[in-house]
């Protein structure tokens, strides 16, 4: 071996330790990215003897990085439900506070049970409209959050169709981008390390899969199997739906022309953001409202006055009426946004000219609908009854989901329970799926994060390197001064 | 190669999660031993919740009937109070009519006075409904004798006998005519359907009160009730026939008679006292038993959503303890630094 050649091998050292040195420094600077995974430099021994870097490697590892990506979209889902489902625990609230519908109408039962046993009293009459007007209000207001979330969760939606598709573009571009630099030999891990953020953003708005191909190449699929992202991005199209009124339908999420949300989804995703927020608009939301629409039409029809003449009149709407009134609508059938609309009938209520003695009497609609045509003051018989018909079994649409043939009582809050139930189940589930992520998020940052210890220990030892290098050359550079005073 | 190895994120993520977690926790459980009650009921119990709020609506449905069954007692006891003094009328209008029996006083001043007594005693309120109205309880059960039922009462006896009451023809009507008018053309007065269109506005229906869940009670006696009708009897037969101006024999014949139904009249209002008497402690039976009712139903809340303070206490020590180790663990891991040692 000649003195060149140890030259020569001194030279390629020291570049290859400068190299190695340089990754060593992206790592500690990239060391609290948690998309950043931890770069080596392969040296390998050139057939001369010298130390020439060929590859920078990542450390990663595709099976956990798959699963980080489904446990943020399950994650995402179920927060997404929760977080609707928590809005919608507002209208049910503590079970000691009067908020529910359900307490509501067991206030009133209550209000209507003082008043039979004192059916004369004024004040008790006046009691029982309040008591009735605050159930009329429970059931509107409930509504109206439910059409809010419903509305909210449509613009989430739209928002969320539109962060995909501007993943979908930036992932276009990254992946274009590392498959030529791969072509041409090029260092792609900083592009690998973005297109592998992209991919997590966009699992937390729709589940995916993804596929690799040679070169660094990637397809991206929903988690129902439609290409999001093959070679081109395929288009995520939604139409914002702003009236979303309680019976009207959320639109579908279409990926590629194929609806994959919604009661007509051929096939439909079932992770990320966007299913949690179709899973609340179309299905969660939905049952409620008819919950809600169930309880307002047994209420109105609980509430309803028969002919007392035998003149054979349909039965009317009393106390409670509705945007239909004064018909009562037919038993045991949904009537979408009832509840929404239910109010205290008028005629009752004094403080919009009405009379407080129909509550006792009956006789909202006519006097053939009186129960008591003497207005005998202390007639609690018309009272009495109404306080059963609220505890009578009757009969319910199954949209509502609950048990039928029960009082609205027990329907009110047999609500509760559903509503309930449904939080304490998504609430655990994203415990459960937050401490798997946490878990495997963990896993996959020890695979491939950085220990800014271990890179500095890894830095001396290159200094060391480098030292000798330099040595080397030292060395060689006196034999040759040496060498040439010798000569000379 | 590396057989433990661990990155510099998920070293310091660790313990700062679990302070997050336990830091809401602690939340939580401070929540709880204020309040003894679960934090987010609903959030614990899930399904199990419309359960506790129906038992909530329940023991609210419990106290409204405990509320509403100490107004019936109320009114139940005036009742009670308005029949004494009915009947305590009555015994002294008795012991007028006996004495004066034999004495021969006149009567029709006193008996006037007695009726109105009578009268207004029948039509007591408790301030805002009349006691024996029946269910028709606002307007007052037994009309004003002079404007009501006096123009009947002269006409029937004029009807039978020719000549108004007070005529001083009266003295010539015989004992036994007497006797007759009185069982028949003056009784059918007092009977239906007279007495409803000249005397009484009541009505036959009583006042009917929920007293527990599933116990209904009349609560109300209606002047319409046989003994109020005889006393209305026997007071108009002594006022309203001019008793004074009869002769001997009739006169004892309407005196003897006022007494025996007069009789009758006030041992039908001890028994409608009694009857009411009943009616009252059912209901406070159905009060004591709604109070135990509305004792269990609130045990069983207190089992679904309290929580044991001692345990939460203990829970909130240990959890502060863990806190600051997690803290502590923080600064150590911070500290532990390559840096430092070089």
């Amino acid at each position: 071996m000649s003195l060149s050649v140890a030259l020569n091998t001194a030279r390629a050292s020291l570049l290859a330790t400068a190299r190695q040195l340089s990754v060593s420094s992206r790592n500690i600077g990239g060391a609290d990215d948690p998309a950043y995974t931890r770069k080596s430099a392969d040296s390998t021994t050139t057939p001369d003897g010298g130390a020439r870097v060929i590859t920078i490697a990542r450390s990663t590892d595709a099976g956990i990085f798959a699963r980080v990506l489904g446990f943020r979209s399950t994650g995402t889902a179920s927060q997404a439900v929760l977080d609707g489902l928590e809005r919608l625990h507002d209208t049910v609230g503590d079970t000691d506070s009067l908020t529910s519908p359900a307490a509501r109408i067991g206030a009133l039962s209550q209000a209507l049970t003082a008043q039979a046993n004192a059916p004369s009293s004024r004040s008790l009459a006046q009691a029982t409209v309040t008591a009735a007007q605050a159930t009329a209000a429970a059931l509107n207001n409930a509504t109206a959050t439910v059409t809010t979330i419903r509305t909210d969760a449509d613009k989430a939606m739209a928002t969320s169709v539109g962060d995909i598709n501007d993943l979908l573009a930036r992932l276009t571009e990254v992946n274009a981008a590392a498959v030529k630099g791969t072509f041409i030999g090029e260092d792609v891990s900083d592009l690998l390390d973005q297109r592998d953020a992209i991919l997590g953003k966009l699992s937390d708005e729709i589940g995916i899969t993804t596929v690799d191909r040679p070169n660094n190449e990637i397809a991206v699929y929903t988690d129902s199997g439609v290409p999001l992202f093959d070679k081109t991005a395929r288009s995520v199209t939604f139409a914002s739906n702003l009236a979303l009124a309680p019976g009207v339908a959320g639109n579908a999420v279409y990926v590629d022309g194929v609806p994959v949300t919604g009661a007509n989804a051929t096939m439909p995703i079932s992770s990320g953001r966007l299913a949690g927020l179709a899973t609340l608009c179309d299905d969660v939301a939905v049952t409620y409202q008819a919950q809600l629409d169930e309880m307002a039409r047994g209420l109105v029809e609980a509430f309803a006055e028969s002919d007392q003449s035998g003149g054979g009149g349909a039965d009317r709407a009393g106390l409670f009426t509705w945007s239909g009134g004064p018909a009562v609508p037919a038993s045991g059938t949904l009537v979408d946004g009832i509840a929404g609309s239910i109010k205290v009938n008028p005629s009752v209520d004094p403080a919009q000219g009405g009379n407080l003695d129909r509550i006792r009497d009956g006789g909202i609609n006519g006097v053939a609908y009186s129960y008591n045509l003497s207005v005998a003051a202390s007639f609690s018989g018309r009272l009495e009854a109404l306080v059963t018909a609220v505890a009578a079994p009757r009969d319910y649409d199954p949209a509502a989901g609950l048990q039928t043939n029960t009082g609205l009582d027990t329907f009110g809050t047999g609500s509760v329970s559903w509503l309930e139930d449904q939080r304490k189940t998504t609430s655990s589930n994203v415990d459960y799926q937050g401490a798997l992520l946490s878990r495997a998020s963990d896993a996959l940052s020890n695979v491939s994060g950085v220990n800014v210890d271990d890179e500095y220990a890894k830095q001396l030892q290159l200094e060391q390197s480098y030292q000798a290098s330099s040595k080397l050359i030292n060395i060689v550079r006196d034999m040759f001064d040496s060498l040439f005073t010798a000569v000379s | 190669m590396r057989t433990a190895f661990i990155s510099t994120t998920s070293l310091l993520d660790t313990s700062r999660g679990a302070v997050l977690r336990k830091q809401a926790e602690m939340t939580r459980l401070g929540k709880e031993i204020s309040t003894g009650r679960m934090a987010d009921v609903g959030l614990n119990l899930g399904a199990g919740t419309g359960q506790a709020a129906t038992l909530h609506i329940d023991v609210g449905a419990l106290s409204a009937l405990v509320d509403s069954n100490g107004a019936v007692v109320q009114r139940l006891r005036q009742s009670q109070t308005a029949l004494t003094k009915l009947s305590d009328g009555a015994n002294r209008f008795l012991q007028q009519l006996v004495m004066s029996r034999d004495s021969g006083a006149a009567l029709g001043g006193t008996a006037s006075i007695a009726l109105s007594g009578f009268i207004g005693d029948a039509n007591a309120s408790d301030g805002d409904q009349y006691l024996f109205g029946g269910v028709n309880s606002s307007i007052a059960p037994l009309a004003d004798y002079a404007s009501g039922p006096k123009a009947v009462v002269d006409a029937a006896f004029t009807a039978r006998f020719g000549f108004p009451p007070g005529d001083p023809a009266a003295s010539s009507i015989s004992a036994a005519d007497m006797n007759d008018f009185l069982d028949n053309q003056f009784a059918a007065l007092f009977a239906d359907p007279d007495w409803g269109s000249n005397w009484s506005s009541a009505s036959d229906a009583p006042i009917r009160n929920r007293i527990s869940t599933t116990e209904t009670v009349d609560t109300s006696v209606s002047a319409n009730q046989q003994a109020i009708r005889r006393l209305a009897m026997a007071y108009t037969m002594v006022s309203g026939l001019g008793v004074d101006s009869l002769g001997t024999d009739a006169r004892k014949a309407v005196i003897d008679k006022a007494i025996s139904v007069l009789g009758s009249a006030i041992d039908g209002v001890t028994a409608l006292g009694q009857s009411l008497g009943g009616t009252e402690a059912r209901v406070s039976s159905a009060t004591d038993s709604l109070d135990a009712q509305r004792d269990i139903l609130t045990s069983r809340i207190q089992t679904l959503e309290g929580v044991d303070p001692a345990e939460a206490k203990v829970r909130i020590d240990t959890l502060s303890t863990q806190i600051e180790m997690s803290y502590s663990l923080t600064v150590k891991f911070l500290q532990m630094s390559i840096l430092n040692y070089i």
